[in-house]
């Protein structure tokens, strides 16, 4: 039943491709090509011989290409694909473990009639305010967790955070209607086959977007890394990339560091084209992997609907 | 919904295994947060461990294989000398060293550090108001390391009346020269020898100006204030940020730089030469860098003088030439570019190791050129000059360290592409300089820390502007006037009485 | 019931409801403790907000030095002003104009009838927050530079654009859009999915129009999620993106005018002297007064939508 009403709902848009939709259509081209023209010179700056750059500024069509900026990265090799699987294997667990633990948390505190749901929600939201600094977190978590070097710093920091649970409850209290659970209950089901069963199916949009977010900021993150990680086998990709823009900009703009050091290293620190060359590696994954979440946001391309 | 928890159940295994296998890193010194240094157990076979922290200088993170093998063999090596030391090496990169190593340091992980005056956050400056040194000053006597280096050099990196810092002996003395790329020299005749003071290279710069060139002076986004004038001030803390304080050397008392006559002076010849286009915009912007330099956009430019200067011309992949400017001179700070620290959370014992693995680098140069370049074969190797001299030719990307920031000149093998006689040309280089009246005087800004951050934001807002080229040459005078007034707002009036006070009780 | 005597009326009933919801309390226990683990028990270190720290101290060992730590913000009367003016316009600017074009886009693609090409270019929109702000900078720079910017290449002009803190506000608020808009719409699209399709339908056969459908339908189904959303901003109000302030602006000093904020300013004295007071004084005087906004804010929508009031 609900396919046939998005069909009928569809058809009568197909009718309707009027001067209004191209207009739209017009609109967001015009945001796209905002978004996608620096983009594009980021792909092309990567490629760039950086002498030309510094000389003639950036251009869409530099004078000269090189592969000086790319081979700084592809330099790493192996390391590569090492980091690129520490930070897939990071971003699934920590996504999928964030997404059942934070699901579990933001429906019981919607539950209405439960006492301590308040007390939950202020507890939820504190340490949003409130934190206690890098030098604490270090000292508690290498020393009394003794967690340092451990990939379990990269994931349990980022898997719970109080934004996504508020979304999450936030959508269960307001697109999830309560007929359904009251239903389930009439039914006989208990707490936990409510959860499973019934709401967490329909939380799929908002487990989308905040699997989304979620997978975003731990593809993005290099401090916990940096502060933590050691062993070369469990680098992530950003901190690796990150070192690599960091280091070149020390050694170039520090004056205390010695002449004879910069010497050795000769004229070839790529600047421009090695820190394009790293948001390149960054990004074609996500290109890849996108899709998979977009097909819960944007309508028509998947069939799901709260239905009654 | 099953699915996906299944999944998880697997993923969440395959980490566990994951991370339980290398769950072998811990720290030699037992961590503590407590005042109570951490000793090791008295038994005398089991060797005393030290955490060494060290900083990599170049664009590759350091390779932590080839590490743990010249850790090892610094290890077999010590222990072949009698030493009941081991070392647990630790080698990070530069852009995050300071970053690391001051989270290691409250921490209790580290027991020799490698810092320098200028860096910030760990710098010498910044160590010792935190409580972060151990005194060494009775550890060195009669030590190895004491007599590895004259007794001048540690009186000048003493702090407070002790040592504690081993200083690595290489060019410790400051001076600055004006640099001129020499196919401009040839193309218009400019005879630099004749260029005394700052002033004198305008005509130079009007010629560059009219080749064309993006940048006649090039300052390199530095307000160099700071250095020009050392012949005339002392800015014992070598931070651009501080420069509204210093020592006048010939009053030998502390002075509001602000209001002197050179400051007014600098800086009306910086706009005057702004103005004219002799400075670009991009000095103020911060838009150059070390790749600027290595273009042919620039005509003359300024350089830290060192005792072989033709290692600019490697550097910048261009003929130039050095005209001095400065004189050079002994300041607190110029004997401590690189230098060793042991960590106060150290116990007798580690402190102890430190030295003698110190004094062990200074004299044995084996040992120092296997803490410095690697593994001989895998990372370098010997070879012999043209003049008989022994030196060593570099070609690994996974160890890449220098002399100057390992052991000191005089006991590391010289690499190949540098002269024969490195060694005499530092203590040349060092002996011909003078002293200065503050050299030895540290200013400890803890009663006026909060003023004195304070006012570096004034000075990134006014001061880096005036000295860069950011204003007219009209508004100079106004200018400096506001940077006065929002200076004295900030506290600074506070700043300029404490230094004189602690520098007049040093004094003496 | 006789087995609970002895027990007072009210606390009997919060007992008996937790047993009544014990399943819901199992379900919080997992995100409870990591967040116990991971958040809380590192907040000893807002005590240094209080102390001298030293090496040699610790975090427990170092002395006392009540209030003293906060000078460090308000030293120069004019810089704390300055700073906390621009904070908040930011915040106010990045918050009210964001939210509006989070929306606005995600009602845009929601409504677009070509649906592959809205996949693509919302693929293509979600990119630059992926670009770092080390590249970010570069990007700038490439655009706006005195002398090899692209804009003044293509007019032939020659505007000084780092030199002059008036265009800041206008190019930081463009450069925010750019890297969060595409981003940030995502979470919005969500919630457009989740409303039943039935309602448009009937609003169509009722005769409303698109506009019509849109304020009556997605507007007030988008309602809850914007509230919240905006609650939960309100707590951040001192605080700001140090990759826009620091990095893209260069940590420029002429520019401080209208682009210095609390978190740069913090900053720089971190790569400084790093005073781990007085980063920690900072960041409790940001968090109390996000804390004071929030209950301010949450009181507010109390009254108003106690629905969506955060607690």
């Amino acid at each position: 039943m609900a396919k046939k009403d998005l069909d009928m709902v569809s058809s009568g848009r197909r009718e309707r491709k009027g001067v209004g939709q191209v207009i739209l259509l017009i609109c967001l081209i015009i945001y796209t090509l905002f978004c996608a023209l620096p983009v594009i010179l980021v792909f092309v700056s990567a490629f760039a011989d950086d002498m030309s750059i510094t000389q003639n500024g950036f251009s869409y069509f530099p004078d000269k290409w090189s592969m000086n900026g790319m081979n700084a990265v592809l330099k790493y090799g192996k390391q590569l694909f090492t980091s690129y699987g520490v930070t897939i294997l990071v971003t699934v667990v920590g996504t999928l473990l964030g997404l059942l633990v934070m699901s579990m948390y933001a429906y019981a505190i919607s539950r209405p009639g439960f006492k301590l749901s308040r007390f939950l929600s202020i507890y939820l939201i504190i340490p949003m305010l409130f934190q206690g600094g890098t030098l604490s977190a270090y000292i508690i978590f290498t020393n009394a967790y003794g967690l340092k070097d451990s990939l379990w710093l990269l994931i349990l920091p980022l898997c719970v955070s109080t934004m996504n649970v508020i979304i999450l409850r936030t959508f269960i209290a307001n697109s999830i209607p309560a007929e359904l659970m009251e239903a389930a209950k009439i039914d006989g089901a208990g707490d936990y086959r409510t959860f499973f069963q019934i709401t967490l199916p329909l939380m799929k949009p908002s487990l989308a977007a905040v699997g989304f977010m979620m997978a975003t900021a731990y593809w993005n993150d290099w401090q916990n890394a940096y502060l933590y990680i050691s062993s070369d086998n469990k680098k992530p990709l950003q901190m690796l990339l990150i070192k690599i823009q960091k280091s070149i900009e020390f050694l170039l703009n520090n004056n205390n560091v010695p002449a004879s050091v910069r010497a050795a290293m000769g004229n070839s620190i790529p600047e421009y084209s090695a820190t394009m060359a790293t948001v390149i590696v960054v990004i074609g994954p996500i290109m890849v992997a996108y899709p998979f979440f977009q097909k819960y946001f944007i309508k028509g391309l998947t069939v799901g609907s709260v239905k009654g | 919904m099953k699915k996906v928890v299944a999944l998880l159940l697997v993923a969440v295994m395959a980490l566990s295994v994951l991370a339980g296998c290398d769950k072998k890193e811990d720290t030699p010194s037992t961590p503590s947060t407590t005042d109570a240094p951490a000793s090791n157990s008295n038994d005398s076979a089991t060797p005393v461990k030290i955490s060494l922290y060290r900083a990599s200088f170049n664009t590759q993170t350091p390779d932590s294989a080839q590490e743990k093998k010249i850790q090892d063999k610094l290890n077999a090596y010590l222990k072949d000398k009698g030493f009941n030391i081991e070392i647990d090496y630790h080698d990070i990169g530069s852009d995050e060293y300071t970053d690391k190593a001051n989270l290691a340091l409250a921490n209790n992980e580290i027991n020799l550090l490698w810092t320098a005056s200028w860096e910030s956050v760990i710098g010498t400056n910044d160590l010792i108001p935190k409580n972060a040194c151990y005194d060494l000053t009775d550890l060195l006597k009669g030590s190895a390391l004491y007599g590895s280096m004259d007794a001048g050099q540690w009186e000048a990196t003493k702090y407070n009346g002790k040592n504690y810092f081993v200083p690595v002996y290489k060019d410790n003395v400051e001076g600055y020269d004006i640099m001129f790329r020499q196919e401009l020299i040839d193309k218009h005749g400019w005879n630099i020898s004749s260029v005394k003071k700052l002033a004198d290279i305008e005509p130079m710069l009007a010629d560059a100006k009219a080749d064309g060139l993006k940048y006649p002076l090039l300052l390199q986004k530095t307000a160099m204030f700071y250095r020009f004038y050392i012949n005339d001030f002392d800015f014992f803390t070598a931070d651009v940020t501080g420069n509204f304080v210093s020592v006048d050397k010939a009053k030998n008392e502390v002075v509001n730089t602000i209001q002197t006559p050179q400051y007014k002076e600098y800086c009306n010849l910086i706009a005057k030469w702004a103005e004219a286009g002799y400075i670009s915009e991009d000095e103020v912007t911060k838009s150059t860098s070390d790749t600027t330099t290595q273009t042919k956009d620039w005509g003359i430019s300024w350089w830290t003088d060192i005792p072989v200067n033709d290692e600019a011309d490697a550097r910048y992949g261009q003929d130039v030439s050095m005209q001095t400017l400065t004189d050079r001179w002994a300041h607190s700070t110029s004997a401590l570019g690189s230098c060793y620290c042991v960590t106060a959370n150290s116990s007798a014992e580690q402190a102890k190791a430190c030295v003698d693995f110190l004094g062990l680098l200074y004299t044995d140069s084996t040992f120092a050129d296997i803490y410095t370049f690697g593994i001989e074969g895998e990372d370098f190797n010997y070879v012999t000059s043209d003049g008989g001299v022994k030196k060593v030719s570099q070609h690994s990307d996974k160890y890449n360290h220098s002399m100057w920031e390992s052991a000191s000149a005089t006991v590391v093998t010289p690499v190949d592409n540098e002269p024969d006689n490195k060694a005499d040309l530092y203590k040349t280089f060092n002996g011909g300089a003078k002293t200065s009246p503050a050299a030895g005087f540290r200013f400890d800004k803890t009663p006026v820390e909060a003023q004195y951050t304070a006012c570096q934001s004034i000075f990134d807002q006014y001061g880096f502007v005036l000295e860069t080229g950011g204003v007219a040459v009209a508004d100079v005078d106004s200018t400096i006037a506001a940077y006065q007034a929002e200076l004295d707002a900030a506290g600074y009036q506070d700043v300029l009485k404490e230094f004189q006070k602690q520098y007049n009780a040093w004094k003496g | 019931m006789a087995k609970v005597e002895g027990y007072g009326g009210a606390e009997h009933s919060f007992w008996k409801n937790m047993v009544k919801h014990r399943a819901h309390i199992v379900l919080a226990l997992p995100a409870f403790l990591i967040m116990f683990f991971i958040l809380y028990v590192p907040m000893v270190g807002l005590v240094v907000a209080f102390k001298n720290y030293t090496y040699s101290g610790g975090i427990f060992g170092s002395e006392w030095v009540g209030l003293d730590n906060f000078k460090f913000l308000i030293a120069s009367k004019n810089t704390f002003i300055t700073m906390t003016k621009n904070t908040v316009f930011y915040y106010l600017v990045f918050t009210s104009i964001g939210t509006f074009l989070n929306i606005v886009l995600a009602i845009a693609i929601d409504q677009c009838v070509f649906k592959k090409s809205a996949k693509t270019m919302q693929t293509i929109m979600i990119i630059p927050v992926f670009i770092s702000y080390a590249a970010v900078t570069f990007i700038v720079d490439a655009y706006i530079n005195g002398s090899l910017g692209l804009i003044n290449r293509v007019f032939g002009s020659s505007t000084r654009f780092y030199s002059e803190p008036s265009y800041w506000p206008i190019i930081l608020t463009i450069v925010k859009i750019w890297n969060s808009v595409g981003y940030g719409s995502v979470l919005y699209m969500s919630v457009l999915a989740g409303i039943d399709t039935g309602l448009y339908e009937a609003a169509q056969i009722d005769g409303a129009n698109k506009w019509k459908q849109i304020w009556h339908i997605t507007l007030p189904e988008l309602f809850p999620m914007i509230t919240v959303m905006l609650l939960l901003s309100v707590g951040g109000i001192m605080k700001s993106d140090t990759g826009l302030f620091y990095q893209v602006t260069r940590n420029s000093g002429q520019l401080y005018q209208t682009t210095q904020v609390i978190d740069s300013y913090v900053l720089n004295q971190i790569t400084r002297n790093s005073n781990f007071g007085y980063t920690s004084a900072a960041t409790l005087f940001q968090s109390v007064v996000g804390l004071l906004m929030m209950l301010v804010s949450n009181g507010i929508v109390r009254k108003l939508a106690p629905e969506n009031a955060l607690f």
